[in-house]
């Protein structure tokens, strides 16, 4: 009887599954497009001047995990402001957004904001500043780093982001005074210098690429002037100084598990502190650490480093099983986005005073959202 | 005189080329054990854990495989049912539930449950390449799409959508990566789960009238249909069986690496068929062994770990599994364009 009932509420479950399935995905969903639409009406009545805003927001992967807390809070923000947008999932293809943005103008939409996919190469951004500029609409990047000459090329390009050496620095800071101020109990095989090992996300990523050198560096610093030794990697013979996780915890989980295999815990070269460039690795290295009797919260603890301060990394923080994390603040970001938003909505130039209000890099167009030290 | 020494010198060719992957991987281990002795002591352990994570997919891709299809779906129906699972078996106190206040689902209806959805998802692949003879890359290509899509609509239910699906009931957990020690080596429960797996899937291909079904109209869908065989039936059967593998692997993977998230399984399915065709199934149907598809997946797996312990950049890996895969692909060709192939998997 009790299987019964539990196959048919499967049976349900899995109807009601197939049935989201014909949805579209990407479009918003209607009930969303009927708040907004009432509250533009309500702000066209207010503001004379307004321009009728129609944005396109282009997401280089909706199962990002930090981009998906982002898309929350814009799509709040711009809920809120009165702007009619759009969200598209790129998937990770930089054709695909591309494709995307066309269609976009072609509809009609008078506002990019992008998110785009390949920062390794400046011909992809360079490709969307310029269908933006031949549309002559106003385009903001935000979160996926582009490069200044790309948004030099036209007034109405504009970015908001982190600058990609700050979550590194501020991590091997952390990191570093972490070390220094538990020095012999984190040197667990008593040899004098702590050996780490690093989860580094997307290789060519530029984020990833700073955390990964500054992480280290600014660690280093840290105890040199403290008179220790510099930290050496796990690995001696590892040229690379880093594991290729690519931001999954799964990933992490298993390069950090083959590593407790040729390091384990129990030897003479344990792994003495753990850094990754993002919370989701740091959190498959906790659970690989667990399973060798780690980091479980109680008793032996090698300390882990993040960035993101998810709330997976902020309940494993508090409950002692990592070290710290550093937090990219996603609403700092969605507001920062949206008040360049209502730029454009109100008839000014997008960047318009932003100098007075956000932290703007020297002569460029890009605004930077500080970061923040949670440990 | 002269003929003979041509053959035996062809023979040991035959033998080289056919046994290649054997001995290449041999090379390797011995290889890394002689670089870092440590090698055969520590490394078995991971290895078995990484395989059991990855043979249950390969098998339900096996199954596909023995009929002449490919399933690209497998890694996206085991990401649904692993967020399904997961979302599920929350801790009452997690702080980011996906359904709060929901009292927590009895392990046993939810394993059920993504079971059941593996197995729906399956059929539905299976019926359409049956009833519209449709090529099956076709089928799985789109529903492997519409399952992305499912899984990111599943992943926004949640109340906190920023992180994967994490802190999971410990009953559930235990269920999964508790420790059996034999010897030295402290096993987890779900190696044990995949070992009678591979088993049972053995009995099925091995001594049942399905088994020898599926494997007949592998090897000749004309031929099937003068046996009685009905093609509409089997196909869907055989998807549904692959779905139910992969809701099951689905229902392991949160509680192995601790969560799940929106991209949970992309890609998985490449390397079920990499570890398929390494394994000996023919991509043209009708031939493959489960003892094949289980030492597939451990040498895709040996490479990953082979690498790392060799401290070589992991970039590598993928140029050495692409290599692999079309080696083991022209080997399987020899067996049909050339009479000097043989299958070498007895089991």
């Amino acid at each position: 009887m009790k299987k019964l009932i539990a196959l048919l509420l499967a049976l349900v479950m899995v109807f009601a599954l197939v049935a989201c399935a014909a949805d579209e995905v990407v479009e918003e969903t209607p009930e969303e497009e009927e708040v907004v639409e009432e509250v533009e009406e309500e702000v066209e009545e207010e503001v004379a001047e307004a321009v009728d805003v129609v944005a396109g927001v282009f997401w280089y992967d909706f199962s990002d995990a930090f981009l998906s807390t982002v898309r929350d809070a814009l799509d709040a923000e711009l809920t809120a402001a009165g702007i009619n947008f759009t969200n598209y999932d790129a998937a990770s293809t930089q054709a695909t957004q591309n494709d995307q943005i066309d269609t976009a103008i072609s509809q009609g939409a008078n506002l990019l904001i992008v998110n785009v996919v390949d920062t390794a190469a400046v011909d992809a951004a360079q490709a969307i500043v310029d269908k933006a500029a031949a549309a002559e609409i106003p385009v903001i990047f935000f979160n996926r780093e582009v490069d200044d000459a790309v948004l030099a090329s036209y007034e109405e390009a504009c970015f908001v982001g982190t600058r990609a050496a700050e979550a590194g620095e501020m991590q091997g800071q952390m990191a570093g005074e972490y070390i220094r101020d538990n020095y012999d109990a984190i040197d667990l095989n008593g040899d004098g210098t702590i050996s780490y090992i690093m989860m580094k996300g997307e290789l060519g990523n530029p984020e990833a690429e700073a955390r990964t050198q500054f992480g280290v560096e600014f660690c280093n610093a840290v105890l040199v002037e403290a008179g220790k030794p510099e930290l050496a990697y796990y690995d001696a013979n590892n040229a690379d100084k880093f594991q290729p996780s690519n931001w999954s915890k799964t990933t992490a989980f298993e390069l950090m598990e083959t590593a407790l295999s040729t390091n384990p815990m129990d030897g003479d070269a344990p792994i003495e502190v753990v850094f990754a460039n993002n919370d989701d690795a740091a959190l498959g290295c906790v659970e690989a650490l667990n399973n060798a009797g780690w980091n479980t919260g109680e008793g032996d603890t090698i300390p882990v480093f993040g960035v993101d301060y998810t709330a997976d990394a902020a309940a494993a923080i508090d409950a002692g099983k990592m070290a710290g994390s550093i937090l990219q603040s996603a609403t700092g970001m969605a507001e920062t986005v949206a008040a360049l938003a209502a730029n454009v909505q109100a008839g000014k130039a997008v960047f318009a005073d932003a100098e007075a209000n956000f932290n703007v890099d020297e002569g460029t167009t890009k605004i930077r959202v500080p970061y923040e030290i949670k440990g | 005189m002269e003929k003979t020494k041509k053959l035996s010198f062809k023979s040991i060719y035959d033998f080289l080329i056919n046994y290649s992957i054997f001995i290449g991987i041999v090379v390797l281990v011995i290889y890394t054990w002689i670089n870092n002795p440590l090698f055969l002591k520590n490394a078995p352990l991971d290895l078995l854990k990484r395989t059991a994570a990855y043979v249950v997919m390969a098998l339900g891709m096996g199954c596909i495989m023995l009929i002449g299809g490919v399933d690209l779906s497998a890694g996206r129906i085991m990401g649904l049912t692993s967020l399904i699972a997961a979302s599920l078996l929350q801790r009452l106190d997690a702080l980011n539930r996906q359904f709060p206040g929901m009292e927590p689902w009895p392990i046993i209806c939810v394993l059920l449950l993504v079971i059941a959805v593996g197995i729906i998802i399956g059929s539905f692949n299976g019926f359409l390449t049956a009833k519209f003879k449709i090529h099956p890359f076709i089928v799985t290509l789109c529903t492997q799409l519409m399952l992305y899509g499912v899984m990111l609509i599943y992943f926004e239910l949640g109340t906190y959508k920023s992180s994967s699906i994490a802190h999971l009931n410990s009953e559930y957990k235990g269920m999964i990566i508790n420790t059996v020690k034999i010897g030295n080596w402290a096993i987890p429960n779900f190696v044990w789960y995949s070992i009678i797996i591979g088993l049972l899937v053995w009995i099925i291909w091995k001594y049942t009238g399905f088994g020898k079904k599926v494997r007949l109209y592998g090897e000749n869908h004309e031929a099937a249909k003068t046996l009685n065989i009905n093609p509409l039936s089997l196909t869907v059967a055989v998807f549904a069986i692959a779905g139910m593998l992969y809701g099951f692997n689905g229902f392991v993977e949160p509680a192995r690496v601790g969560g799940s998230g929106a991209s949970a399984g992309a890609n998985a399915e490449l390397d079920a068929i990499a570890a398929c065709l390494i394994g000996g199934v023919s991509f043209k149907g009708g031939v493959g062994k489960v003892g094949g598809i289980v030492i597939g997946v451990v040498l895709v797996q040996l490479i990953s770990v082979c690498l790392q312990w060799l401290s070589i950049s992991a970039n590598i890996v993928y140029i050495i599994k692409g290599g692999l895969i079309l080696w083991a692909t022209v080997i399987d060709a020899r067996r049909y364009y050339s009479d000097s192939g043989v299958n070498i998997w007895k089991w």
